[in-house]
């Protein structure tokens, strides 16, 4: 008990916080444009913290950490863009509403969901690290496929009524992630002789690609505005009530978000995903998904922050990322000679529970500078739309091209950006391409090492039946709802236009 | 007369040699590119990031060092750039890893990288430490003669820096299942805790920090360490675990006679690419030898700063590291591998793993 | 119009499962049983995705694409084949930018690109185009001086920060 206060000691040092400020804002700035938040945002600021006393450096370090997630949500809302590795199901409800002229709301909402979430998140996190190491290591290869196998079934969640669509979208992404090196063997797949596909095409450019392209063709040629309304409705301050009436979700998605958030290797891709289709398929009345519903943008950013928290536990006790920018942390403990390991919870305990603070207090400097920049930055929302998108062609393609400098990179986005248009165009839901990439390779790896390890015993492990359970527990409750609806929308429904 | 002019054209002349050799290595003003294919926050991209900014200090002219990540195809992307763009200017270093060295060993037709053209210089050596579940009943190395019961190790894949323990686990007579697909040590060493797999080796770094804590809990026994090089080149034990035998020592408590044979000669090899010279700053080929001079000096003097003693002991495993001539001579044993020694290594790989080394 | 092209594109995701089996089968037995299993089945049900819209489209039925999970896409009064050509119009315009992209360098580039876009999209004036350019070259150049950041280089090579 006194680790933790002494350490909030610590935290509270004015240099110590002068240097989180400092992350906060670095993070931000950098997370904010499209593309260059998540990992990108982390590669890039780490070569910043090399040289530096390790005691500011940390801080530093932090600080960035804490708000990629934060600043990730901007492009989420403000042109469905997805965030590298978080703020990516935000897109779903958080641009529906920007484009009815409540982006502050939906951002407001964002702010205040991801600083309840991240610091829930810190507290939960404080308590279960006692239990955290025998937890996270009754997590093995097979219990790992499961999880990714249930941010999978969540594909079933996000296509409505077109699944035959949305696991094809899936399974493109799939085949995608699956391009470039094998996992466990020295094979080059789908990669037609060309050097740049070696290694797959990045994240970056695939979420880009798919997802911003579109967006800027579509509202060039429509030749508006982003915000289909010529004033901006409900303010930041709105969202910040509608935050605070779902409470029970904020917590609900943040408990979800540390616990997935802290099994090591997974839970940064699919946390929010999982907070999203939870959401729909645990509400009543779930017309409004999909369009602007403001729990939609509530559960997954509650989710997001929350397991950045998370994701230090088995960044600290094991060396083992919890997330794509948690790897890059990684890198920057080492660089301050912090060797994280088993011993860093009988040795350096203090520094855990420094780290724990600092993310809670970064989370809230993070929102509230979030929160105060809405107001100006959602008046982007009802520029006409040619005079940003140059700057947004800007953005991307320089983004794009930080992935692996070269100019695979450029064209990759161009491929991938025609392929999502087409896509948006004739109904394949691209989230469902997403998710696909990302989990293609936990899929297979955590497979394959099953397979390899067990035979086929592993599918009578319990962890196995528990998750599997709960996996075609969501996806019934997701067709017999489905079943319910066509039930009754035999007529009235038809003019709605679905 | 004639003496005066004798003298006058040598002290001339002394005057003409002694100018261009001080003229080419300066570096003020300069930036050098030092290119490691790897990303930022890795293992080779933390070491090159700690001796930055002692090469600053040390290399004539104080230029800027600038570390510039290339990461792609396992490093093989960066170590081709490095091949095809690096110009004899002193401009231009790279920093290669064992990951680099393995695929140029095996031949990868990818590769177009040639170490044996460029000059080496300096080296950091890296040490492996194997140890195995104490539920298996093996306590010391000796236990495992005649040990026949079925282990798991965790493994990156058959070409990865993996060939040292695999080949090292054969030659021992272990019947070990090699599990593809972990995606490094770490995870390696979870699934160990987790009991997914019941032996398994770290770097010496992870080894202190996470290992030795699992050897106390009794989670852990200790086995053999790869070895560490001595300064004739002989693999002698690890300074880290001092009362752990080295790899051929481990072989011959088991069989009662020192290993020989093209398997210990691919897998010293490989050892000393993977872990004995790990990582190596190299210069591109035609690099006039004053700058090669300059920079060898450099790392030379680099090692003697009590500063970055520090850093070593702190960050690099504590290991001696080499400059000069001795990361050339060591560098060349892992050159010298003979073309059968290499067949027979990668037709250890293909048969044992069903893997063709592309 | 749309149907149709939706149909080509159903047509070309069935192929291009058919193709993930066929490579598949060239890679050594580790690499290959994922995406050979996972093209197998996804190509089973791209030819019942085919199948399906053939017979929505021969029944007449609306281009009923949309799914709750995708972004709206409703054009209202611009036709198809409006909409159709202007994307064809910024992908040429992408690739051009990539050929000057390829020729002088990214800033320069990107700069003129925004500078041209500016006045003949967005029907400014000469000197805001030109505004907004120099905000782009300046962001480029902030970026690169403080976190040492890489934009591709042209052939004509020009001094920093335009090339």
């Amino acid at each position: 008990m006194d680790v933790i206060l002494q350490s909030l000691a610590v935290v509270l040092q004015p240099s110590h916080l002068l240097m989180l400020i400092c992350g906060v804002f670095m993070g931000l700035a950098i997370g904010i444009l499209p593309g260059l938040g998540g990992i990108v945002g982390m590669t890039i600021l780490l070569p910043v913290i090399y040289g530096m006393d390790p005691h500011s450096a940390f801080g530093l370090l932090i600080g960035m950490v804490a708000v990629i997630p934060t600043s990730d949500t901007f492009p989420s809302v403000m042109m469905g863009i997805p965030g590298s590795s978080a703020s990516q199901a935000t897109i779903m409800d958080g641009y529906p509403l920007a484009k009815k002229g409540e982006a502050a709301r939906a951002l407001g909402a964002a702010f205040t969901a991801s600083l309840i979430g991240g610091l829930f998140g810190a507290l939960v996190l404080t308590i279960i690290i006692p239990i955290a190491r025998p937890v996270v290591l009754s997590f093995g290869s097979p219990e790992l496929f499961m999880l990714a196998l249930l941010g999978m079934s969540m594909v079933g969640v996000l296509s409505g009524n077109k699944p035959i669509k949305g696991i094809l979208a899936a399974g493109i992404g799939v085949m995608i992630g699956a391009l470039g090196d094998a996992p466990a063997v020295p094979e080059y797949r789908y990669t037609f002789g060309l050097d740049y596909l070696m290694d797959g095409i990045p994240l970056v450019v695939v979420g880009l690609g798919l997802f911003a392209f579109p967006e800027i063709v579509d509202l060039m040629i429509k030749g508006r505005s982003i915000a289909e309304v010529t004033t901006l409705g409900k303010g930041w301050l709105d969202g910040v009530k509608d935050a605070l009436k779902h409470k029970f979700i904020v917590l609900r998605c943040s408990v979800i978000g540390v616990i997935v958030g802290f099994l090591p290797g997974l839970g940064g891709s699919v946390v929010d995903w999982i907070a999203y289709g939870h959401i729909i398929q645990t509400t009543k009345d779930r017309e409004n998904f999909g369009k602007g519903d403001i729990r939609g943008v509530i559960a997954p950013e509650s989710a997001n922050n929350a397991k950045e928290g998370g994701g230090l536990i088995p960044t600290f006790l094991f060396g083992i990322p919890g997330s794509g920018s948690m790897a890059v942390f990684l890198g920057g403990l080492l660089i301050l000679g912090i060797q994280p390991g088993p011993s860093m919870v009988t040795e350096h305990v203090d520094l855990i529970y420094t780290a724990i603070w600092s993310l809670a207090l970064a989370n809230v400097f993070g929102a509230a500078i979030s929160i105060a920049l809405s107001k100006p930055i959602t008046r982007l929302t009802v520029i006409p739309f040619s005079y940003l998108a140059p700057f947004m062609v800007l953005i991307i393609t320089f983004a794009s091209y930080q992935a692996t400098r070269s100019w695979g990179d450029l064209i990759a986005l161009l491929f991938m950006g025609i392929l999502g248009w087409v896509m948006k165009q004739y109904g394949w839901p691209r989230p469902a391409a997403l998710i696909g990439y990302v989990l293609s390779n936990n899929l297979e790896t955590y497979l394959f090492i099953s397979v390899q390890r067990y035979g086929f015993e592993w599918l009578t492990r319990t962890g196995v039946i528990v998750l599997a359970v709960i996996i075609i527990g969501s996806l019934a409750m997701g067709i017999f709802y489905q079943a319910k609806k066509s039930s009754k929308a035999s007529g009235s429904e038809e003019g709605k236009g679905k | 007369m004639k003496k005066i002019t004798y003298f006058l054209v040598l002290i001339l002349m002394a005057v003409f040699l002694a100018v261009p050799t001080s003229y080419g290595a300066d570096f003020s003003h300069k930036t050098i590119e030092w290119i490691i294919p790897f990303g930022v926050g890795g293992g080779s991209d933390v070491w090159a990031r700690l001796y930055a900014p002692f090469f600053q200090k040390y290399l004539p002219g104080n230029p800027i060092v600038a570390v510039k990540n290339m990461p792609g195809g396992g490093s093989i992307v960066g170590g081709n750039h490095f091949h095809t763009r690096a110009r004899p200017d002193g401009l231009t270093v790279f920093g290669s890893s064992g990951s680099t060295t393995f695929p140029y060993l095996l031949e990868n037709p990818k590769v177009k990288y040639d170490f044996s053209k460029y000059k080496i210089v300096f080296a950091s050596p890296v040490g492996g430490i194997a140890y195995i579940n104490p539920d298996l009943g093996v306590k010391t190395v000796k236990d495992l003669k005649g040990f026949g019961k079925p282990l798991a190790y965790a493994s990156q894949g058959a070409t990865s820096l993996d060939i040292i323990p695999l080949l090292a686990f054969d030659m021992m007579g272990l019947n070990v299942k090699a599990v593809f697909g972990y995606k490094g040590r770490g995870p390696g060493r979870v699934a160990f805790e987790q009991g997914e797999t019941n032996i398994d080796y770290q770097t010496s770094t992870a080894y202190i920090k996470n290992v030795r804590a699992l050897i106390e809990m009794g989670k852990a026994v200790p086995l053999m360490s790869w070895g560490a090089l001595d300064d004739d080149g002989n693999i002698v034990r690890d300074a880290v675990e001092p009362d752990l035998p080295c790899m051929p020592e481990a072989y011959e408590i088991v069989y009662g006679k020192k290993p020989k044979g093209p398997a210990f000669n691919a897998w010293k090899a490989f050892f000393l690419a993977g872990f004995g010279v790990q990582k190596a700053m190299w210069l591109p080929e035609k690099t006039p030898e004053d700058i090669v001079q300059a920079y060898r000096d450099a790392a030379t003097k680099i090692i003697t700063d009590p500063e970055f003693q520090q850093i070593v002991e702190k960050s690099l495993g504590g290991y001696p590291q080499l400059a000069g001539e001795k990361a050339r001579k060591a560098f060349d044993q892992v050159l010298e591998v003979s073309p059968q020694d290499r067949k027979w290594l990668i037709n250890w790989i293909e048969t044992k793993y069903n893997v063709k080394v592309k | 119009m749309m149907r149709n092209l939706g149909i080509v594109f159903s047509v070309l995701v069935t192929l291009a499962f058919g193709y993930g089996i066929y490579e598949a089968f060239s890679y050594a037995y580790l690499a290959k049983i994922f995406p050979l299993y996972i093209s197998l089945v996804l190509c089973v049900l791209a030819v019942i995705n085919l199948i399906q819209e053939f017979r929505a489209s021969r029944k007449g039925l609306g281009a009923d694409s949309k799914t709750t999970a995708d972004l709206e896409s409703e054009w209202g009064d611009i036709p198809m084949s409006d909409v159709l050509q202007r994307f064809s119009v910024f992908v040429v315009v992408m690739i051009v930018l990539y050929a000057l992209v390829w020729l002088i360098g990214y800033p320069l580039g990107i700069t003129l690109f925004i500078i041209i876009l500016y006045r003949y999209v967005s029907r400014t004036k000469w000197h805001w185009a030109i505004v907004a350019g120099l905000a782009g070259l300046g962001f480029l150049a902030l970026v690169s001086k403080l976190l040492y950041m890489d934009w591709p280089e042209g052939i004509f090579k020009l001094p920093w920060p335009l090339g």
